[in-house]
């Protein structure tokens, strides 16, 4: 199927676009909030259930 | 922090399951932009499918405006797009943005209705606000019909006022309800403490340490950054609320089936749910404001009579958001929260390895840093070791010119940290996720240094002992 020249445009843009998006972050810019839920994915896999470490890290003030 | 993952799980779940599936390994978990992608792909749909299907593929400019205006608002937040409670709660709010435009322009009997219902029930466990904005949504949906502001039929009524009911519930059942606190007086002051802190003119109140900081920025920065994106946010607001206005003042009733005028519920209901922060902190949220007004934005450029104001609005406007993500790309290279992982490599052999016999070891520092080490530490099986905590407004009084080791002495002891992780990469240190961000000037790092005895050290990464104060 043939694109026309604006959907052309348009696709490459998009996949431009969410390159961008996905390689800024990749590069080295976490996400704090992420750490939580990776911890509890990881103890999900390895263990079976959700479960957190048998203590919390201290709190924040 | 992790407590209430427990009572938010669907994140975590999804995260084992990718990893269940895909076999990675542990450690790339944390690095999956999964909420960004779901988010840019449904706004693209949102605009491509339902908003602007009729007129898109003639007008490339305006496409590019659309599409720029979207990866503003992406790359405004994107340090908290990876997979989390917060950034997979807003990814699937869009996904129920869509779905509720397809539900309202639908001819079924009960279109949408089963998907609708699993993914308000997986929001619920995802995260508060969402769920707390879709159901202010539908409540202003179920207000106009009551008020005869927008015209249902029977099917979508039924629809509408059993998914308000359906999601109600979801919101009494949240762990927050308990803790929140309506009071008026405590909204006022939190709002006039966060715009002085905004206007500068209060620097010593929680509120300036919480949404400013103390980062000295170059102009460059100042103006591509600070004041164009406060210019651009206020711009797609008041785009959207002269919008609302319109249709309110000389429509006086809303079309259902034009998805723009659905949208006028959407936005403001949601706006109104992040208005609940307010409540509980100096703080005032304004993304889903902002997250939807930009689809306003080229409407109302489009509704512009004069030819001449158009073409220059549909150029300044892609030129000034192309700046904007210049001065972005650049302040977040020069100042942002960019921590290389691989400054704790030498730590995290440290911790993981040397000193297995320690107990109750609790080590505060950047927020980042201490939950990527946090992180590591559950992957080495020493989360019972070591416990990481963040610095929250102590941060100034451990970075600034300062050093205040009365304080240091006082609070941190008496909460059992016994180190302080101090990283020296010259960027800004985050005592909080939420905010509390400072650049350490070189006194306090050397005072801190010189005073605190050093534990460890690979000349990126210190370790350093706070008892021997």
């Amino acid at each position: 199927m043939m694109l026309s020249k604006n959907n052309l445009m348009l696709l490459i843009y998009f996949i431009v676009a969410v390159g961008i998006l996905i390689f800024i972050p990749m590069s080295g810019h976490i996400g704090p909030f992420s750490f939580p839920t990776s911890v509890l994915a990881t103890n999900i896999v390895r263990r079976g259930r959700i479960i957190l470490p048998s203590r919390l890290p201290a709190n924040a003030f | 922090m992790l407590s209430v993952e427990k009572d938010y799980p669907i994140p975590s779940l999804i995260l084992a399951l990718i990893q269940l599936i895909t076999n990675m390994p542990f450690d790339l978990l944390p690095f999956l932009p999964i909420s960004e992608f779901i988010t840019f792909t449904f706004y693209y749909i949102i605009i491509l499918k339902v908003l602007y299907r009729k007129d898109l593929p003639r007008n490339l400019f305006k496409h590019l405006t659309m599409l720029l205006l979207i990866i503003y608002d992406l790359f405004n937040r994107i340090n908290a797009y990876y997979i989390g409670r917060a950034a997979l709660g807003v990814a699937l709010f869009i996904v129920s943005v869509f779905l509720i435009l397809k539900l309202t322009v639908s001819d079924k009997k009960y279109p949408w209705i089963i998907l609708i219902i699993i993914i308000f029930t997986a929001i619920s466990f995802t995260y508060y606000t969402s769920i707390l904005a879709l159901s202010s949504i539908l409540l202003l949906f179920s207000i106009a019909y009551i008020t005869r502001f927008m015209f249902l039929n029977q099917h979508m009524k039924s629809v509408i006022l059993s998914l308000t009911v359906f999601s109600f519930f979801l919101v009494l059942y949240q762990p927050i309800m308990n803790s929140l606190v309506i009071s008026p007086n405590k909204f006022i002051d939190n709002f006039v403490a966060w715009v002085l802190a905004q206007l500068k003119i209060e620097k010593n109140i929680d509120a300036f340490y919480l949404n400013i900081g103390d980062v000295p920025i170059d102009l460059f920065t100042r103006i591509s950054v600070v004041w164009l994106g406060f210019l651009l946010r206020i711009l797609f607001i008041l785009m959207f609320v002269s919008y609302f206005l319109d249709k309110l003042l000389n429509v006086k009733k809303l079309d259902i089936n034009e998805p723009f005028n659905t949208l006028i519920i959407i936005a403001l209901g949601a706006s109104l749910a992040e208005l609940f922060y307010t409540f509980q902190a100096p703080t005032v949220s304004l993304r889903f404001a902002t997250m939807l007004s930009i689809l306003y934005f080229p409407l109302t450029i489009e509704r512009i009579k004069r030819a001449v104001v158009k073409i220059i609005i549909n150029i300044i406007i892609p030129v000034l958001l192309i700046i904007f993500y210049v001065g972005s790309i650049n302040s977040t290279i020069l100042y942002g929260n960019i921590n290389a992982p691989q400054n704790l490599c030498g730590f995290n052999t440290f911790i993981s390895g040397t000193i297995r016999s320690c107990h109750s070891t609790i080590i505060a520092g950047d927020s980042y840093y201490t939950g990527y080490a946090s992180f590591i530490a559950v992957l080495n099986n020493v989360e019972d070791c070591f416990h990481f905590t963040t610095l929250g407004k102590y941060a100034f009084y451990l970075f600034s010119s300062h050093v205040d080791f009365t304080i240091i002495t006082e609070r941190f002891a008496n909460r059992g940290i016994n180190y302080l992780m101090l990283v020296n990469d010259g960027k800004p240190i985050s005592g909080d996720p939420w905010g509390y961000i400072i650049m350490p000037s070189h006194i306090a790092i050397n005072l801190l240094l010189h005073h605190l005895e050093i534990i460890y050290n690979d000349e990126r990464v210190y370790l350093l002992s706070i008892r021997g104060i």
